[in-house]
């Protein structure tokens, strides 16, 4: 088979590249490094097999572009027929196989020309790189066989010595047929058979458990029997230590009771009535005594109740008004206090306002003019000054105006002068040059007194109207003189008016004229005059009022006095303080007497408590009296002694009832037992022997049911022990477990097994097979590499040695030193190559990849791999890639070859 | 209080005049119980677990009789594990049937293969309360069943197994019945197909039910409930519990109507905890924990949603996975088994990953010039080749040094299943395609 056309349309860094005539033995493919060539023959992989991984993401020659992976290769079969083969991975990869105008979908298998190769083996064996040449570095022929020859042939499969060795060693740990060691199986066993004693004392465990259950039955069946027993002998003693006893004190207490009778009646009587009866008549002596002190108190009680005198509630019932007195007391002090203070201060005040006036008036101060001053209206007076100062201010304008006016007028009174020199001599110049030019007849001349004679005209037109000018300016501002003059006048009329309505704010007030002008003087000198006579008016106003009052305190105060018996004089402070001193003895003395009326009703209280007390005691010595007659036939000592007697037999029945309760708590069972036996006829008599008998037998029972007790307490403890343990239901369910446990580790021995004794039977067979025919294809091609020094490889089956054979001799040396390092690299090129051959031996030739092989190598050694080539071109297609100009040359001129660009390095 | 008003041993013989039932009976049908089993459990504390299930379970059978008035609990064999029941649970089995003789309720137990009846095994020495009727002989017995009126409602005909080993087929022996009503009691392998694996237990075929008049077959031997025949009904439970992984799914009882020659049987689940397994084995995409996690967590979504009940679960992974090493290590697959039981609520998980392979490209290397081409072709022909089967069984294995091993060329060929993922996994070094 042949490659005869690349076309490709995307792959890894290729793209629309493509590559016709390549039909021939042999290809250079030059390119540089990186240039793709490793691209170019995963492509050609690709065409052969399909895509690998099947999907564009894992797929790692899908441009970085995101291009889709795409190309087409044309091939020329053995038989001659050619064929295109396109791949395409889109979602899902695309193949089709064009033979004789017929498609055929191959999707991604691979094409029918190179199934008789596996693709591993195809990317593993056909390709060959310089570092692929080395011959194994151990130089042993296992290591060898291992890599080429022993089976595996490529390098992608681990030597089958090593997995031998693996799958053994895995599989001893597991288990092994001899007692060596500690595979997983013995621990297992092991712990089985510990299990299986386990189980067997769960076993026996199991049936101790029983028989201590069987005996505990029969132990508490023998303990029910025993309190039966226990309990019949313990109600016989019951019966004679307890019920007889208690039987008999019942009957006691019965006696006891009917001696006592009903003492219901008698129950108010006390314990010693006659000591009571005693004790009532000297209590009544004592409170008629009580009594009668008590009156001689209350009469002195009463005396001194009547002390209160007249004087004294005049005091008290004016007691608020006092208080009232008492609290103005101090307001009183302050008022007099301040109308001494405003009488001493009004001079004073009458002397700064007589000060004040004589800077605005031109008289003396006088009261009279109090009133007119004071009635000044101040915003009228303000209005006023305002106006007259203003007018001041237009006066003082107009007069500037009117200066101002005439002097304009004055400066105006004077025309501008003729200019009547300057005419003179410029009439004189005309003249002078119409003179020269007649004589000269000189036209210039003549032009010229023309323009100077026109100069003097125009300069006495000029002069006449400057003079015209000025009279019209002069006209004009003595119109406005006059005008200011009048503007004037007027507003000094308007100042004399106003000057006179100022004066008649103050009426007839002599004001000095020189204060009759505009501004704030005049206003602010009266608002102090007016301040100071507000001042002086409302102390005036405040001394009227404080004396009214103190005349009128005065006057209600001394009232008080003589309505409380006082003597109406003096100060009204001291006055006061007199009405206190009365006051607090009025008080003192109304204590007493209120002292008094309480004592009064404590006396009568406690004297009605003592009437009623003694009603009492009267009532119930009596009563008592009476009782004790009835009980002892009207003699009262006798009544107290048989009452007495019969409470005694009261008291102890109740005791010895007691008694019994606390001794028999179930006393009404007792009770009851009683009746049963009485009722049932059952004696009371005991025979002292029999119920010795009977104690001993319960006491037996005692012993024996305290044993059958313990022993009882000690099996349930034991059961309860046994139980504890593990059951044999849980242990063999753990040892089914390791059961399974170990099934499952001779099964994975047994795969182990079976796996190991199978791959050494394939490596035997396959051995057998392939081996003679790849050594003797290689021996051909090493005679050819090693130009005939070396024609044959041959095997030594018992050594297990790979040897070579020197051309012409029969002997052979052992692929391994002192044979030179070359010489062994080229017996590895020679296996590898005749693996090739025997590979594809039964199909069609598949081409072969080298890549820079022949680059590091000398003259004649390249041309002998230059002969070894041609000699492999002869039967299969070789692609040689290389960057090397020097070597395409060289190949190109010994071989029948084909030259292929890559593209160049961007 | 009620109590059990029943005649014991009032068995009829064949010629006796039987009275006709006129009123539907209503049981309750349980087997294998197999109480105190041994559980398939490496963990001690889930193994009691699953006893107490049991015993639950069995209690709870108790609880549908009474609550459904059933008329009779029948029993079909295999009720406890002989030399293990213990004394303990003798005791529990005890109160149960004292729980049903209290509410005057009978119950029936034909002996199994695992509790015989011959009087050197536990069941003939069990103080059984007068409400048992024990068939223990492989003489059929047949007694009427009454209601709480003391009308018969029905028949009970059964057998039991005398010895361990009862080879013979029982159901043979069980007499025809002419009357309405009445019910075979048997622990017996029933053989549907001529494809079913044979059995020593009792065998029969479906053919031995038939025709023998009666309404309902209640059969027990086989662990998963199924349905043996239609006409006449005959029905195994399956067990109350399962007791190893591969018997999964929700456990419990029949309760049967009969009425004349007809029945209908209702399922009532009475187990409280149950096995179940979680099979993976398309592992081939997962490369990283987390999306085994995932996958995990699909699929027991699928195993959990179905009851609240406690359940012990097995995740099984099979088949070629990236992550092979780390499921090669038990640290991991204990790790694993936490997080699924945390996640889940199982009461115990079990991560099987013996089958877990390197994930491989067989079909690169078959029919390749190479020892691995060589290998995969031997491995093929040892699946077919006797011979070679039979030469392979002679080398050191431990199963057949172990005895466990009855036909040696089915176990080999048992040890070929997948063989070639792992020869090509270790073949093919890790870096090769």
């Amino acid at each position: 088979m042949r490659i005869v056309g690349l076309r490709i349309e995307a792959f890894g860094a290729l793209k629309a590249w493509a590559a016709e005539d390549l039909g021939a033995p042999v290809v250079v493919v030059r390119g540089d490094n990186e240039s793709g060539k490793t691209s170019l023959f995963r492509f050609l992989s690709a065409l052969l097999y399909g895509f690998h991984p099947a999907n564009q993401e894992d797929y790692p020659y899908v441009p970085w572009d995101g291009g889709i992976v795409s190309g087409e290769g044309r091939f020329l079969l053995a038989d001659g027929e050619e064929v295109t083969v396109a791949r395409r991975l889109l979602r899902q990869p695309r193949g089709e196989l064009t033979r004789r105008d017929r498609t055929e979908d191959i999707r991604n298998r691979p094409v029918p020309f190179a199934a008789h190769v596996p693709r591993p083996l195809f990317e593993d064996l056909y390709t060959i790189t310089l570092a692929g040449l080395s011959f194994p570095s151990g130089r042993v022929w296992d290591e060898l066989q291992d890599r080429l020859l022993g089976g595996t042939g490529v390098s992608f499969l681990r030597p089958t010595r090593l997995v031998v060795e693996e799958l053994e060693r895995e599989a001893s740990r597991l288990w092994r047929p001899d007692r060596r060691g500690k595979p997983e199986d013995k621990q297992l066993r092991e712990l089985f058979s510990a299990l299986r004693e386990s189980a067997a004392e769960a076993a026996r465990r199991d049936a101790q458990i029983r028989a201590k259950v069987h005996e505990l039955e029969e132990k508490r069946e023998r303990l029910e029997q025993l309190k039966e027993q226990r309990v019949k002998g313990e109600a016989l003693l019951h019966r004679a230590n307890v019920l007889n006893p208690v039987r008999k004190r019942l009957q006691r207490i019965r006696e006891l009771e009917e001696t006592a009778g009903d003492l219901q009646p008698f129950a108010d009587v006390p314990e010693d009535p006659l000591r009571i009866l005693r004790e009532l008549e000297d209590r009544e002596a004592s409170l008629q005594g009580q009594l009668a002190e008590l009156h001689e108190r209350r009469e002195r009680w009463a005396k001194a109740l009547s002390d209160l005198g007249a004087q004294y509630v005049h005091v008290l019932e004016r007691e608020s008004d006092i208080a009232g007195w008492l609290r103005q007391a101090e307001h009183l002090a302050r008022e007099m206090s301040r109308l001494e203070t405003i009488k001493a201060g009004l001079p004073a005040k009458r002397e700064a306002l007589a000060e004040a006036a004589a800077d605005l008036l031109t008289e003396p101060w006088r009261e009279d003019m109090e009133d007119p001053l004071a009635r000044v209206p101040r915003a009228e007076l303000r209005s006023r000054l305002r106006e007259l100062a203003e007018l001041e201010e237009r006066l003082a304008e107009a007069e500037a105006e009117r200066r101002a006016a005439e002097n304009r007028a004055e400066g105006l009174s004077q025309l501008p002068r003729p200019p009547w020199a300057e005419v003179t001599f410029l009439a004189a110049l005309t003249a002078l040059l119409v003179a020269f030019s007649l004589w000269s007849d000189s036209t210039p001349y003549l032009a010229f007194a023309g323009a100077v004679g026109a100069y003097a005209l125009y300069r006495v037109w000029n002069w006449q109207r400057a003079k015209a000018e000025q009279r019209a300016r002069r006209q004009e501002a003595e119109s406005r003189l006059v005008e200011a003059r009048r503007k004037e006048e007027a507003v000094r009329a308007r100042l004399a008016g106003s000057r006179r309505a100022l004066q008649d704010l103050f009426g007839d007030l002599p004001v000095a004229p020189s204060r009759l002008v505009g501004g704030e003087s005049l206003l602010l000198d009266v608002q102090a005059i007016q301040a100071k006579l507000e001042d002086l008016r409302q102390l005036r106003q405040e001394e009227e009022s404080l004396s009214q009052s103190l005349a009128e305190a005065r006057e209600e105060l001394y009232k008080l006095a003589a309505d409380c018996g006082l003597e109406v004089e003096g100060d009204p402070l001291a006055l006061i303080t007199r009405l206190e001193r009365a006051l607090e003895e009025a008080r003192e003395k109304k204590e007493s007497a209120r002292r008094a009326e309480d004592k009064l009703a404590d006396l009568e209280e406690e004297g009605e408590r003592l009437q009623r007390e003694l009603r009492e005691v009267q009532a119930k010595a009596s009563e008592l009296r009476e009782v004790l007659a009835e009980l002892g036939d009207d003699d009262v000592n006798l009544g107290a002694s048989r009452l007495k007697e019969r409470r005694m037999a009261a008291e102890m029945a109740e005791k010895m009832h007691a008694d019994l309760m606390v001794e028999f708590p179930d006393l009404e069972e007792i009770r009851a037992q009683i009746r049963e036996m009485e009722e049932t006829g059952q004696g009371w008599v005991f025979d002292d022997e029999e119920v010795d008998r009977v104690r001993v037998q319960v006491t037996e029972a005692q012993d024996e049911i305290a044993n059958l007790r313990e022993d009882i307490a000690r099996l349930e403890k034991d059961i309860e022990q046994l139980k504890d343990g593990p059951t044999l239901d849980l242990l063999r369910g753990e040892m089914k477990a390791l059961e399974a446990r170990r099934r499952r580790v001779w099964s994975l021995h047994d795969r182990l097994t079976v796996l190991r004794v199978l791959l050494l039977e394939a490596d035997r067979r396959f051995r057998e097979e392939h081996q003679p025919d790849v050594l003797r294809r290689a021996g051909r091609y090493l005679e050819v590499i090693t130009d005939g020094r070396y024609d044959r490889l041959v095997l030594d089956e018992e050594e297990g040695t790979l040897r070579l054979r020197r051309s012409g001799f029969s002997f052979t040396v052992p692929a391994d030193e002192p044979v030179s390092r070359g010489t062994l690299d080229q017996v590895y090129l020679a296996l590898r190559l005749a693996l090739v051959g025997h590979l594809d031996s039964a199909g069609e030739r598949l081409p072969l990849f080298l890549d820079e092989v022949l680059v590091n190598w000398d003259a004649s050694r390249r041309d002998r791999g230059l002969k070894l080539l041609d000699e492999v071109s002869r039967e299969r297609q070789v692609f040689l890639f290389t960057c090397h100009r020097w070597l395409v040359e060289e190949l190109c001129s010994r071989l029948d070859a084909a030259v292929v660009d890559m593209p160049e390095v961007g | 209080m009620g109590g059990y008003s029943g005649r014991r041993g009032e068995a009829i013989s064949e010629h006796s005049l039987v009275e006709v039932p006129m009123k539907p009976f209503r049981f309750v049908h349980i087997a294998d119980v197999h109480l105190d089993t041994p559980f398939l459990c490496r963990e001690n504390l889930v193994r009691k677990r699953l006893r107490e299930a049991l015993r639950q379970a069995f209690a709870r059978a108790v609880d549908l009789v009474l609550s459904e008035r059933a008329h009779a609990l029948l029993i079909a064999g295999d009720l406890f594990d002989n030399d293990l029941l213990s004394f303990t649970t003798e005791g529990f089995l005890l109160e149960q049937m004292a729980r049903l003789r209290e509410a005057g309720v009978p119950v029936f137990y034909a002996t199994g293969n695992h509790d015989p009846g011959r009087t050197n095994y536990r069941a003939a020495h069990i103080p059984w309360p007068d409400n048992v009727h024990l068939f223990r002989s492989t003489s059929p017995e047949t007694v009427p069943v009454r209601d709480a009126e003391g009308d018969i409602v029905g028949y009970v005909t059964g057998v039991g197994h005398v010895t361990a080993r009862q080879a013979e087929n029982l159901a043979q022996r069980f007499p025809s019945q002419q009357e309405p009503g009445h019910v075979a009691l048997l622990h017996a392998w029933v053989r549907e197909t001529s494809a079913d694996p044979p059995d020593r237990c009792a065998p029969c075929s479906v053919e031995d039910l038939r025709g023998k008049g009666y309404a309902y077959w209640a059969l027990g031997h086989i662990h998963s409930r199924h349905t043996v025949c239609i006409d006449p009904l005959a029905c195994y439970p399956g067990n109350l519990q399962g007791r190893t992984p591969r018997e999964i799914g929700v456990k419990g009882g029949l309760l049967v109507e009969v009425t004349g020659r007809s029945a209908q049987a209702t399922f009532y689940p009475l187990s409280t905890v149950r096995w179940e397994t979680a099979a993976l084995d398309d592992l081939k995409e997962v490369s990283s924990s987390a999306e085994l996690h995932r996958r995990v967590k699909e699929r027991l979504a699928r195993v959990t949603s179905d009851d609240t009940a406690e359940f012990l679960l097995r995740v099984v992974l099979r088949g070629p996975c990236p992550l092979h090493r780390e499921l090669g290590q038990e640290d991991n697959l204990e790790a694993l088994a936490t997080e699924i039981e945390a996640e889940v609520g199982a009461l115990y998980v079990e991560v099987d990953a013996d089958a877990i392979l390197r994930p491989v490209e067989v079909d690169d290397h078959r029919d390749s010039v190479s020892v691995l081409g060589t290998l995969l072709a031997l491995i093929d022909e040892a699946r077919s080749d006797d011979e070679l089967a039979r030469r392979l069984a002679e080398e050191e294995l431990a199963a057949v040094s172990e005895g466990e091993v009855a036909d040696p060329v089915k176990y080999i060929r048992s040890l070929l299943v997948d063989l070639e993922e792992e020869a090509v996994a270790r073949m093919v070094a890790d870096d090769g395609s």
